[in-house]
């Protein structure tokens, strides 16, 4: 037996390891438990991807038909207007034209923010903060809990299941007595450890990510993730997070089951910390850092804008009056009220980022502040991850905003710039300038989940580290005690 | 009597274990962040819709004399007051925009919500009240009803019991009564541990102590009162359900396994599967159609009011008239516009309205399926942070805003060039709906849940009653 100790390779370690660790496969899954927990994962598995599907489907049925709509619209309004003389305000202020952010690559995976916000935007004001066409505003308590996506399935329910199929992995064999008889053999504490850890992971593996895996592949099958590269890639990485967040929950729970003396212990243990990570964490971490960078109140922005543009016409005016002493009392017309109008805007929309870049900042202190913090909980990192990947996070609605933005702007001084340049007719839909939405997340989502992926891997060796010191510590004479 | 001595006993029992301390300690520690949180998100609401209409009365009277169409273009600010029981029962207020801004023209639509400002907090949920109550509370209540009988049954009890004469439906209801009672009487001391260490909790429509005092303070104690009878009937249902297991299963442990399972289910699963359910077959249509339809028809009926005028100034009708006469026509044309105004909307929403008919109706009868649902539906009505006070908003404001316009059109008619009154329009005042009124709306609601207890409660008498003590 010492000789083991002393000469024997990490070799054979490995090997006694993964024979625990087979042999927990084999008795969990063939077990009733295994079995059950398999039936129930699979069936929520089915409904999640069948939720995720339809609501991919809806939503790409949704923003086709709005951007049909959009062309027909326009049409409309421009016959409405008759023989009318065209006027470049026409189109800055009574356009028809909605703008729609297309449905999230990866929404049939994680739902994020997307019937929280807006789908459209009109962009008609001044100032956009906010889209249109929210879901929540029409059934507000139909999404009061969330859809039922697979990775909220596999935050919430699948960390709990992981808990269901771990938590006596240490903690029964001391109950049964049978830890002493396994350390009467040449086994080290560390080993045993990992055997276990490697035992339950793998069970979580054919009992939680297996099906997880189906339900992905179905998606991709049936057209939900896009055949492309970036899809590719989004689903992979997808698996990867939900294997490295299983991966953090089987290493609490053998970490718990390894320090608790008894498996009812371990349960209560790990039911409390999957309540205060999975469940409340996530909810006073987002509110705490929005406590933290407080945005200006909606209505107290809006209430800005009316000022703002009443000390931009008193300049306006100003200049209109000197063009008039300039050329004998004549009223600005053609090209010279185009250049007047757009300098006008010039000077207004400089105001108006003057007032909101401090709103921009604290919105980009808020989301740094949230990843910061949602390092205390793992299944906040999960949903961040599983979000921005998606393109479901915040961070894309805001992109499209901002874009929405800065086209209601364009619709402004476009028309006056086309006047000064010669072209005095009421533009047609293909003449309009080109929207753009401005979705190239690949990159940064590749980034950002590497990260998320190491911040759970660290979290799961600290878990691992701490099972270790303590079951290196445990009188073995407790046992059945 | 000596079915009130096992109530008593077990009501002893309840409140001198170990899991009564646990209890008060967990949702003594939820509460304090709930009731905090609670109070900072309602304070920060509350100060933003007082400041930001102080603003806009404030520029409203700040104007100077001017006709009075010009007056009615003044973009008047109608801005939602925090719901009542906002800061216990977060619901939908996230989602829900807070205010709309007039305009002579259109309604513009609302906007203000903090989704927008914060879309990943609002998708996460909030860690409201009634969060504690629906979600954690109730892992707690299942736990402590789940070994009601089964640990009797291990202990061998249950049998030295029955040799008494004592009847076995009695005997379960006093147990489950005193179970019940003493989670209760546990999760009132943790709530008022809570308030003590919180400093209270933020009540009434301004938002504010003084708010619950000034305007109507029964209505607040009336959905107070109607939130705490849920909260303790939904408690109730899940230390029931843990009964049930309990008598179904002949070992604590596979109750409690039962009760977890079931638990997953209900909160964790059914709520968020019911939207889902609903939109089988029915997805949610596109909605900027119908926006792209009214404002194309804006243009279309402001065309033909132009023509209106013209014909009328052609024919010396118009002969003398103020200045929105002579480009919007007199009162006669701007309710034939209006009106076909009004027509185009209901035209272009009806698609999305019908939806939301059938959804709602959907979600009322799904709901049923879990009490977590039914109780958060029910107490954001009583809380006033779901869909049906925001469009009581709606409705006030729009109505406001037509009064508001049709006064000042009206001073225009008659010829009245100069308006400098700006006090005598009062500022909008949203009214509440009196909570009378809330305990009748959410009656339906409130007796489901009764009746699914009393469901629950059958069917443990019936097995309980056939369970073979041998």
């Amino acid at each position: 037996m010492t000789d083991f100790y002393t000469s024997a390779s990490s070799q054979a370690h490995l090997n006694l390891a993964i024979t625990i660790a087979s042999r927990v496969l084999k008795t969990t899954l063939t077990g009733w438990r295994g079995r059950l927990i398999t039936i129930f994962w699979i069936v929520l598995v089915a409904l999640a991807t069948w939720s995720g599907a339809t609501a991919c489907k809806a939503e790409w049925q949704a923003y086709d038909a709005g951007e049909a709509a959009v062309i027909v619209a326009f049409s409309d309004w421009r016959a409405a207007y008759g023989s009318d003389p065209w006027r470049p305000v026409d189109l800055a202020a009574e356009h028809p034209i909605v703008r729609h952010l297309p449905p999230a690559p990866g929404r049939a995976l994680a739902a994020g923010v997307s019937d929280a916000v807006g789908t459209w935007a009109a962009p008609a004001n001044y100032h956009q903060r906010e889209l249109e066409g929210r879901k929540g505003e029409l059934t507000p308590l139909g999404i009061l809990f969330g859809t039922l996506d697979l990775a909220g399935l596999v935050g919430v329910a699948g960390a709990l299941l992981t808990i269901a199929l771990g938590f006596d992995g240490i903690s029964a064999e001391k109950e049964r007595g049978t830890l002493a008889l396994h350390f009467a053999n040449p086994l080290g504490r560390g080993t045993f450890l990992l055997g276990k850890l490697l035992g339950v992971f793998a069970v979580v593996c054919c009992t939680l990510w297996l099906p997880l895996l189906l339900g992905v592949t179905v998606l991709g099958a049936t057209g939900n993730i896009a055949a492309s590269w970036d899809g590719l890639t989004r689903a992979v990485l997808f698996m990867l997070i939900g294997l490295a967040y299983l991966m953090f929950w089987t290493t609490a729970s053998i970490a718990v089951s390894a320090m608790a003396r008894s498996s009812a212990a371990s349960v209560v243990a790990l039911a409390s910390l999957w309540l205060v990570v999975a469940l409340a964490a996530p909810k006073v971490i987002a509110a705490e850092a929005a406590s933290r960078h407080p945005v200006t109140a909606s209505a107290l922005l809006e209430e800005k804008i009316p000022a703002l543009r009443a000390q931009s016409l008193v300049n306006y005016r100003k200049k209109v009056t000197a063009y008039k002493n300039g050329h004998l009392g004549a009223t600005p017309k053609g090209v010279d009220a185009a250049r007047l109008r757009l300098a006008y805007y010039d000077e207004f929309f400089a105001r108006i980022d003057h007032v909101t870049a401090i709103d921009k900042t604290i919105r980009v202190a808020r989301e740094h502040s949230l990843q910061t913090l949602a390092a205390l909980s793992p299944t906040l990192v999960y949903q961040l991850a599983t979000a921005e990947l998606a393109g479901t996070d915040g961070a894309r609605h805001r992109a499209f905003i901002d874009a929405v933005d800065a086209y209601a702007r364009e619709l402004r001084r476009w028309p006056e710039q086309r006047l000064i340049t010669g072209i005095d007719t009421r533009p047609t839909w293909n003449e309009l300038p080109p929207f753009n939405p401005g979705n190239a997340y690949a990159k940064t989502d590749l980034n950002r989940a590497f990260r998320h992926i190491g911040i759970l891997l660290v979290l799961c060796a600290l878990a691992m580290l701490a099972a270790w010191l303590a079951f290196l510590r445990y009188d073995l004479r407790l046992q059945g005690a | 009597m000596r079915y009130f001595t096992i109530f008593w006993l077990e009501l002893l029992q309840a409140t001198r274990d170990v899991r009564a301390g646990l209890v008060i300690a967990v949702a003594s520690l939820f509460f304090v962040v709930a009731f905090t949180q609670g109070n900072e998100r309602v304070g920060v609401t509350a100060s933003a819709v007082a400041v930001s209409t102080a603003k806009n009365r404030q520029a409203w009277l700040a104007q100077p004399p001017q006709n009075p169409h010009g007056a009615a273009h003044f973009p008047v600010l109608l801005a939602k007051p925090t719901a009542p029981l906002a800061s216990l029962v977060a619901g939908a207020d996230g989602i829900l925009p807070g205010h709309l801004v007039t305009d002579a023209h259109r309604l513009l639509p609302a906007k203000g919500t903090s989704a927008a400002d914060a879309p990943f907090a609002q998708a996460i949920g909030t860690l409201d009240t009634a969060f504690v109550i629906g979600v954690i509370l109730s892992l707690l209540a299942v736990l402590a009803g789940s070994d009601l009988v089964a640990g009797e049954k291990e202990r061998g009890t249950l049998r030295l019991t029955f040799a008494n004469p004592v009847r076995r439906n009695r005997w379960l209801l006093a147990k489950i009564a005193g179970r019940t009672t003493g989670f209760l009487v546990a999760v009132t001391l943790a709530a008022s541990l809570a308030l003590m260490i919180a400093g209270g909790v933020v009540l009434g429509p301004s938002g504010l102590y003084e708010g619950m005092a000034s305007s109507a303070p029964n209505d607040v104690m009336g959905r107070l009162g109607g939130f705490l009878f849920l909260s303790a009937i939904y408690l109730a249902v899940w230390i029931t359900i843990g009964a049930a297991c309990s008598v179904f299963s002949a070992r604590v442990a596979s109750a409690t396994l039962a009760a977890v399972v079931l638990w997953i289910a209900l909160v964790v699963i059914a709520p968020r599967a019911v939207a889902t359910i609903a939109e089988l077959g029915d997805p949610i249509p596109a909605t900027s159609p119908a926006r792209m339809a009214i404002r194309v028809e804006e243009v279309r009926l402001r065309r033909q009011q132009e023509a209106m005028v013209e014909t009328l100034k052609a024919s010396g009708g118009l002969k003398g008239a103020g200045a929105i006469t002579t480009t919007e026509g007199p009162a006669a044309v701007r309710d034939i516009i209006d009106a076909a105004a009004a027509r185009a909307q209901a035209k272009a929403d009806a698609p999305i309205a019908n939806w939301r008919e059938r959804q709602l109706t959907k979600l009322d009868a799904f709901g049923c399926i879990s009490p977590t649902s039914l109780y958060f539906r029910i107490a954001a009505g009583f809380a006033g942070t779901d869909g049906q006070r925001h469009h009581e908003f709606l409705n006030q404001a729009s109505a406001w805003r037509s009064a508001f316009l049709e006064r000042l059109n009206r001073l225009e008619d008659r010829g009245i060039a100069e308006f400098s009154d700006y006090p005598s329009v009062a500022p909008f005042q949203f009214k509440e709906t009196a909570s009378q009124r809330i305990w009748i709306q959410q009656s339906a609601s409130v007796a489901t849940m009764l009746c699914m207890w009393l469901i629950i409660l059958l069917l443990c008498f019936f097995r309980f009653k056939h369970y073979d003590l041998r």
